[in-house]
């Protein structure tokens, strides 16, 4: 369990956190922010790109599978290099293989970052953090440019991925949260 | 669709090459005074005779060996600077006022003020050398600056060793910057290596059959020696770049 306490944190005289506490149990937590509410200045204090101005971060493990809002994928490198980059010795092509298969990605991976359309992108970014073994999972809006079919597809591996482990995800959609069950925090609330 | 596009493409380069080839021929047919201005095809047959005799072989020998060896210190030192320089910000505003130096002061200047303390043997691998230093620095520090946080970020989280770092994330991103500054460095080593021969006319270079030809009023074979080492700049420049995209290509193969 990741326990995020009184988290506070101002950018240029304009509070952008105040006072903001979040736990995350195994399973699935989905948070809920409007654009602007520092839903992006919270995931950077949980992975450690920035430092609260208050409060604490208790139980954070060492490894963190993210998803970032961007793909932040290499795009000259195949899909395959992609994965094994991030994944190191984790990395197992047959593994690899079923989790884009799950995800609508079968045989992708020989080909090459950059021929993949916006959605096909996300769904290899969205691989590499669900494949990462790591006891935290943060998805940050991982379902965005994905149709309706593919949409679903990545909720029931972002289920199954997040058996065992704590998942954060972010999300504007109420249907995801329904989709995804867990738990809802709203960001607005505090 | 592509390929047709690329053989029009490929016909209109090579008829406007030939169209100046012809004017030229005509420009010379009018004139009338190789001494002035030797035809093409003169050019080409003084070009195949020099192929013939071994003393061109040596003399091309002798200026690429030493022209290639200040290529390759400036692009090493320009390199290690720009990596120096990207990491902290001191040693970039350090390097700075010498860059700009090296980049505005005419090529001749450097050519006789360092004659002043080195011998003629060793100038066309210091001139080459300086001229290479800013292009490479240049470049390479432009594209360490551009790279992208974001991969960083990714890199730093995904817990991705140093070495992998380098070759998978990094080095691609350098790929365009890399690939110009060879390109420009390699050209520009060519002309101010052969300008640092011609002025310090070290015995049994380029440089000092160019200044001969100067000297006789031999514009055959000066034209020649122009187009020889014309050849061997593109031969060099089209050489290396190919090999860098090649090794550019088997990494992201791999």
């Amino acid at each position: 369990m990741i326990e995020m306490k009184h988290i506070a944190k101002t950018f240029d005289g304009k509070a952008v956190l105040r006072d903001f506490s979040l736990t995350v149990a195994e399973g699935v937590t989905c948070l809920m922010a409007p654009s602007g509410r520092g839903k992006t200045t919270l995931l950077r204090i949980l992975l450690g790109l920035e430092t609260p101005d208050a409060g604490e971060i208790i139980g954070k493990p060492e490894r963190v599978a993210v998803l970032f809002q961007e793909d932040r994928l290499m795009e000259t490198l195949t899909v395959g290099l992609n994965l094994r980059l991030a994944l190191g010795r984790a990395y197992d092509p047959e593994k690899a293989e079923q989790c884009l298969a799950a995800l609508g990605l079968p045989g992708s991976l020989r080909l090459t970052v950059s021929t993949l359309s916006g959605g096909m992108k996300r769904r290899v970014a969205l691989a590499r953090a669900l494949l990462y073994p790591a006891p935290l999972l943060v998805l940050d809006e991982p379902f965005q440019g994905l149709d309706e079919d593919t949409r679903r597809l990545a909720i029931q591996a972002v289920k199954q991925s997040a058996r065992g482990r704590a998942a954060l995800v972010v999300t504007h959609d109420l249907e995801d949260v329904a989709l995804l069950g867990g738990r809802l925090v709203n960001l607005q609330e505090g | 669709m592509k390929n047709k596009a690329f053989t029009k493409e490929n016909l209109w380069r090579v008829a406007a090459v030939l169209f100046w080839l012809l004017v030229w021929q005509a420009a010379a047919a009018l004139l009338r005074q190789p001494l002035l201005l030797s035809s093409p095809l003169r050019v080409l047959q003084r070009l195949f005779a020099l192929l013939g005799q071994s003393a061109t072989y040596r003399a091309l020998g002798y200026s690429l060996s030493r022209i290639a060896l200040g290529f390759l210190t400036g692009f090493a030192l320009g390199a290690l600077l720009a990596v120096l320089a990207a990491r902290w910000r001191p040693v970039e505003y350090l390097i700075r006022p010498l860059m700009l130096t090296v980049k505005s002061v005419p090529v001749a200047s450097f050519i006789i003020l360092a004659l002043v303390f080195l011998t003629s043997r060793k100038l066309n691998s210091f001139i080459s050398f300086l001229m290479v230093l800013p292009i490479v620095y240049g470049n390479l520090l432009e594209g360490l600056k551009s790279k992208s946080l974001q991969l960083d970020e990714m890199a730093r989280m995904y817990r991705v060793p140093r070495l992998r770092r380098l070759v998978y994330i990094e080095l691609p991103q350098l790929k365009p910057y890399l690939l110009s500054a060879v390109s420009l460095a390699l050209g520009m080593s060519w002309k101010s290596g052969i300008a640092a021969e011609v002025i310090g006319i070290p015995m049994g270079s380029v440089g000092e059959r160019l200044y001969q030809a100067k000297v006789y009023l031999d514009t055959s074979e000066l034209y020649a020696w122009t187009l020889a080492i014309l050849l061997i700049s593109m031969l060099f420049e089209k050489g290396l770049v190919a090999l860098l995209k090649g090794a550019y290509a088997r990494l992201e193969r791999l």
